[in-house]
């Protein structure tokens, strides 16, 4: 596709900017949050708990976002939380889609028993939920981040597997894969130098929306203690552990629960505005 | 063609639940934990320990026990739960309904707003009211379960003090978890809703019947909404698994006892039976779900049967 | 009409929850502030409290699930207040070290100890009208015999060898050796009817048929939900409570526990184990209707070392030096809001408590500990201190201890796991040290000192004969006063070697309770009894 087109849509499309502006702020702010931060995000100073939010009138000296219930700075452990989730993330969603690609391409170019195998597994693994699955997967292994990783993995691959194979299954039949079949091109080369550069952009717009579905999973393991473990902060052990207080200190679990909220949307609308981008028949 | 792709798709779900039991089974009796330990307490001996373990058949093969399980559950024996020490049956199924009734309560209160609100949207495509609709779903896809429910109880709950927050009784106890499980789909369903009725209103016969004279709002719901429902039928379907995965933390924040709040308690008690039982029960429903989507899809386009 | 009615109900909420998210989206910041401080109090409480006609049923939000209705296998504190309203022991313990008759009036032992003779009250009947006499005796004993697994035979009755019926209201319970806790374990042994149970085996409780010659019978139990009883007709005491029925309700999650006492759903919140003191401002504004009582409990948080040889607590001086270095005082004032400092395990409200006992060790002085730490070999090695989510306030408290420790020179982090998973790491020995609760039944230390320091129940690998010894003499001496002193001696042992384990703090215990609900006995040891619940409207503000 022509570039210049692309950068155009680009600008045209207000969801792509949007989306895509946010989420690299939240980026640098994660990966810049060892020096803007200025407290400890796990040692607690119990004797300033429940300091409500100060805003910027402190500058980055006060409490932004208040304190929780042992003290500590949530801003700072917003920070540092983000982190951890975007790395997660980023590992999940590189490793679920390479193994769901592949298997979807082989799973949809040869068909026959090995679509039946391939099918069959990603049925298994989708007919019991999610969440259940990655509970029972973390209460047995235990819950350190690659652990947590390993369970996205398995509970997200499935998706891009079936994705990419649907798409194969339609482009299979067109006639550029005839023509390559019949100039003799070998199997692996036909797979990867003509079929899989047209599953491309469909995977493009799945990765950016299960980014922020892997965000939300993670934080979800993480509120039922399953996640990343206390005291490391992570959003979703921020909204669990505060939770209780609630009436009394809302803004400890407003904090991480709104910056959760926009993470996720700013990668939805990144996805939307990709497909704007990159597919706008689709929209 | 229809029952031979029925007899297929049965086929299917059972190959599917037969590996899903075996994952169940391994996944639980490899756990760290011992559930013998467990319900003994510290004041139990080694041997003590060991004597249960023998009690429960745990001392044996892995395989020998799964195929005493397997063979159990034909006797419609889910086997005995360690921590309640009655039959795993009796437990999962006097709390099943209350997963059932808000899983109902939940897909009611999704679709009751979510398909007025697709229709609506594709009918005023780009006005002021579509605007507000997509906002409404993407905020929607954006709320993770966890933020919404603790967010439910803050403005319901305890600003407004309209509704209970917890336990399970009444409707009115029902509504605060059933918006918090549907509003992602619903969200979802508006955003298919509408799409759908933007495609259909293109269509040559809608435009012609428009030109006929015939009432618009007759024909946005009688004949464009009936093929925007397809995808709505597959997708609710589909997302079943998504409110019983969702209906763990639901059914915690809002005490709701249901299979939700039992799968979690029951994998912090290592309640082997209760655990692979719950797997299986829950992957049974689901795939008898997808089964039944299937078959109604085929129904009503039978090219899907040819797939 | 109704269905029309819900459906519009459903729309508007859902239209104001989306116009709120937009609020918050945007400019949550000021909003959240706003929102602080103001309780949830205020005029929604007066619904509940009125006084003359009140409700014949009184309502009582529980933290915890029963999920185990065998009387002989559940242990829990639930289990022990359900139990205490539907049956009977032959004899009752006050949970502060005192015992009192009930199904028998009077009791003996042998001169060895082995052999108890009781007497049993006459004219008792169960609540299915079934007669209570020795055999019903010989069948609940006989039960434990045949079934050691059964958590109060394993708990209480590992030298329990027969029991025998002298007559129709005598029986004799025989032993292999004498039991220090005998009377504990007698008033933890409730009586099941013989006929029922031979009829119906487990499910006499389990089909929740429940049995039982105690002042309240069982109506219905739905798990996760509630535990409803009422008036046992055929109850021997006199049962004159205001209150017709008791209906339970299993409330998980604190806030939502507290928000339906405000509103008046609930007369009472007794969660186990306290309600945690952050939460207590939510109660704020609600004086006048209810109490919030405070309970000095023998609860104790303690930390146990893994002493066996390689391990950095092997040396007793990095014991003694960790042990100075925590600011338990500090602790117990910023994390728990109350409490005391234990010296050793024992505490006020526990046996072997010696209220002239001193000890550097439990005194805060980091230059000390500092200055102990430097003349052992420890170097920095990694330590985890372990704790489990069950633990009240564990995060704070393990950080907090992280904090005053590496204050000095140690090294540690934290970990605070799942349940299961520290059981598993204490049965293996696979930990560092961990913290955890222990309760003692009665202010009892057999249990504790038995199975956690003499027979190592948790593999700390540390091996004292002569505080193994004295253990062993406390748990088979039926003099009380004698087995006072031996837990006395023990814990001076133990405080002096800070091994296995060191207290960090006695839990205090804050429970709710509307004004005018009274015979709610919260005892020290932690159980709350109900059975003499009743409502006194003069108490009513």
């Amino acid at each position: 596709m022509d570039k210049k087109i692309i950068l155009r849509r680009m600008r045209k499309s207000k969801f792509f900017m949007v989306g895509c502006t946010v989420v690299v702020l939240l980026v640098v702010m994660a990966i810049a949050a060892p020096y803007i931060v200025r407290f400890d995000p796990e040692a607690n100073a119990l004797a300033e708990k429940f300091i409500p939010p100060e805003g910027l009138t402190k500058g980055l000296d006060g409490h932004i976002f208040g304190t929780d219930q042992m003290g500590r700075d949530i801003f700072t452990r917003l920070l540092t939380g983000a982190g951890s989730s975007f790395i997660i993330a980023a590992c999940v969603v590189v490793i679920a889609s390479v193994i769901g690609t592949v298997l979807g391409l082989v799973s949809g170019y040869f068909g026959g028993a090995v679509d039946t195998i391939i099918m069959r597994t990603t049925e298994v693994f989708m007919s019991i939920p999610q969440i259940v699955l990655a509970i029972a997967i973390v209460a047995m292994i235990g819950s350190s981040m690659p652990n947590l990783i390993l369970v996205l993995v398995l509970t997200s691959w499935t998706s891009y597997a079936k994705l990419t194979r649907n798409n194969v299954l339609v482009i299979k039949g067109q006639e550029f894969v005839s023509a390559a079949k019949v100039l003799g091109a070998s199997k692996l080369r036909i797979i990867f130098r003509q079929v899989f550069p047209n599953v491309t952009t469909p995977l493009l717009i799945q990765i950016s929306q299960q980014f922020g579905m892997t965000i939300m999973v993670e934080a979800t393991l993480s509120f039922l203690n399953l996640g990343i473990q206390p005291p490391a902060p992570s959003w979703g052990n921020m909204i669990a552990g505060s939770r209780q207080y609630l009436t009394t200190a809302p803004w400890t679990v407003f904090a991480p629960g709104v910056a959760l909220m926009i993470t996720v949307l700013a990668f939805n609308f990144l996805g939307d505005g990709l497909r704007d981008v990159l597919d706008p028949k689709r929209t | 063609m229809f029952w031979k792709f029925v007899l297929r798709r049965i086929g299917q779900t059972v190959i599917v639940l037969i590996c899903v039991s075996i994952i169940a089974f391994l996944l639980i009796h490899i756990a760290p934990g011992d559930p013998a330990r467990i319900v003994l307490g510290d004041s139990a001996t080694d041997e003590m320990v060991e004597a249960y373990r023998e009690k429960l058949g745990l001392d044996q093969p892995l395989y020998v026990q799964y195929f005493k399980y397997i063979g159990g559950i034909f006797k419609g024996d889910l086997g005995t739960s360690t921590s309640y020490q009655q039959p795993v049956a009796k437990i999962i199924f006097s709390r099943f309904p209350n997963t059932i009734l808000l899983t109902l309560a939940t897909v009611l209160i999704s679709l009751v707003i979510s398909i007025p609100l697709g229709i609506i949207a594709g009918v005023h495509q780009g006005k002021a009211i579509d605007f507000f609709a997509m906002l409404f779903a993407i905020l929607g896809q954006s709320m993770s379960t966890v933020w919404l429910g603790v967010l439910n109880i803050y403005i319901f709950a305890v600003k407004l003090k309209l509704l209970p927050t917890i336990g399970t009784g009444g409707l009115e106890y029902l509504i605060l978890p059933a918006i918090t499980l549907g509003y992602p789909i619903s969200a979802q369903v508006t955003r298919l809703g509408r799409s759908g009725m933007i495609d259909v209103l293109r269509e040559d016969y809608i435009t012609a019947t428009l030109a006929k004279g015939i009432p618009s709002s007759k024909v946005y719901t009688k004949y464009a909404f009936k093929n925007a429902l397809i995808p709505i039928i597959t997708i609710v379907g589909m997302q079943l698994g998504v409110f019983l995965g969702g209906a763990v933390v639901v059914e915690t924040i809002f005490s709701w006892s249901g299979i939700g709040q039992l799968t979690n308690q029951a994998v912090g008690n290592r309640d082997y039976a209760m655990v692979q039982s719950l797997l299986l029960v829950i992957a049974a429903a689901m795939a008898i779900i997808n089964l039944l989507v299937d078959i109604i899809n085929a129904k009503i386009d039978p090219r899907i049967t040819l797939q | 009409m109704k269905k029309g009615f819900t459906k519009l109900l459903c729309l508007l909420l859902t239209l104001c929850m989306a116009a709120s998210l937009t609020a918050c989206g945007g400019g949550g910041q000021t909003e959240e502030t706003a929102g602080g401080g103001t309780g949830a109090a205020g005029e929604a409480a007066d619904a509940g409290a009125e006084s003359g006609d009140r409700s014949k049923t009184v309502t009582i939000a529980l933290s915890e699930n029963i999920i185990e209705l065998d009387p002989h296998n559940g242990v829990t504190v639930i289990n022990g207040a359900f139990n205490d309203m539907l049956f009977n022991a032959l004899i009752r313990a006050d949970h502060e070290g005192g015992y009192e008759p009930d199904l028998a009036t009077e009791w003996e032992s042998s001169e060895d100890g082995t052999e108890w003779t009781f007497h049993l009250r006459e004219g008792v009947q169960f609540s299915n009208g079934e007669a209570f006499n020795a055999d019903d005796v010989v069948c609940t004993y006989q039960r434990l015999i045949d079934d050691p697994t059964l958590a109060v035979a394993s708990n209480n009755w590992s030298h329990l060898t027969g029991v025998e019926k002298v007559d129709d209201y005598t029986v004799k319970i025989l032993l292999d050796q004498p039991i220090g806790t005998m009377l504990l374990a007698v008033a933890s042994t409730y009586i099941i009817p013989n006929e029922a149970f031979e009829e119906m085996g487990t499910s006499l409780f389990y089909d929740q048929y429940m049995y039982g010659t105690g002042k309240w019978k069982m109506v219905e139990w739905v798990d996760g939900q509630y535990f409803n009883m009422v008036k046992n007709e055929y109850s021997w005491e006199e049962n004159d409570s205001y209150f017709d029925e008791v209906d339970f309700r299993f409330v998980l999650e604190a806030s939502t526990a507290i928000n339906s006492h405000i509103t008046g759903d609930v007369d009472a919140y007794i969660a186990s184990g306290g309600i945690s003191a952050d939460m207590l401002s939510m109660y704020a504004g609600t004086e006048d209707q209810i109490e919030i009582i405070p309970v000095e409990t023998s609860t104790i948080d303690y930390l146990q070392f893994q002493c066996e040889e390689g391990s950095p607590f092997a040396d007793p001086d990095v014991r003694r030096a960790f042990s100075m270095a925590i600011d338990r005082q500090t602790i117990i004032d910023n994390v728990f809001g109350g409490g005391a400092i234990p010296i050793g395990i024992a505490s006020e409200n526990t046996m072997g408590y010696d209220p002239e006992l001193t000890s550097d060790y439990y005194n805060y002085d980091p230059e000390a500990a500092k200055a102990l730490l430097e003349t052992t070999s420890y170097n920095g090695e990694p330590i985890v201190i372990s704790s489990n989510v069950a633990t009240t306030n564990a995060e704070a408290m393990l950080l907090a201890i992280s904090e005053n420790v590496n204050a000095i020179g140690f090294n540690t982090s934290i970990e605070v796991v799942e349940g299961a998973t520290l059981l598993e790491k204490r049965s293996t020995g696979d930990y560092d040290c961990f913290i955890v609760a222990a309760m003692s039944t009665g202010g009892d230390l057999f249990s504790f000192a038995t199975f956690r320091i003499q027979n190592d129940a948790h593999h700390s690998n540390y091996v004292n004969d002569e505080l193994n010894s004295l253990i062993e003499q406390a748990a088979i001496d039926p003099d009380m006063d004698m087995r006072n002193d031996l837990y006395r001696q023990a814990n001076e042992i133990i405080v002096e070697e800070c091994a296995p384990m060191i207290g960090i703090l006695t839990l205090e215990a804050n429970e709710a309770i509307s004004y005018g609900i009274t015979g709610i006995q919260l005892a020290s040891d932690g159980f709350f009894l109900f059975k003499d619940i009743d409502y006194d409207p003069s108490l009513v503000k």
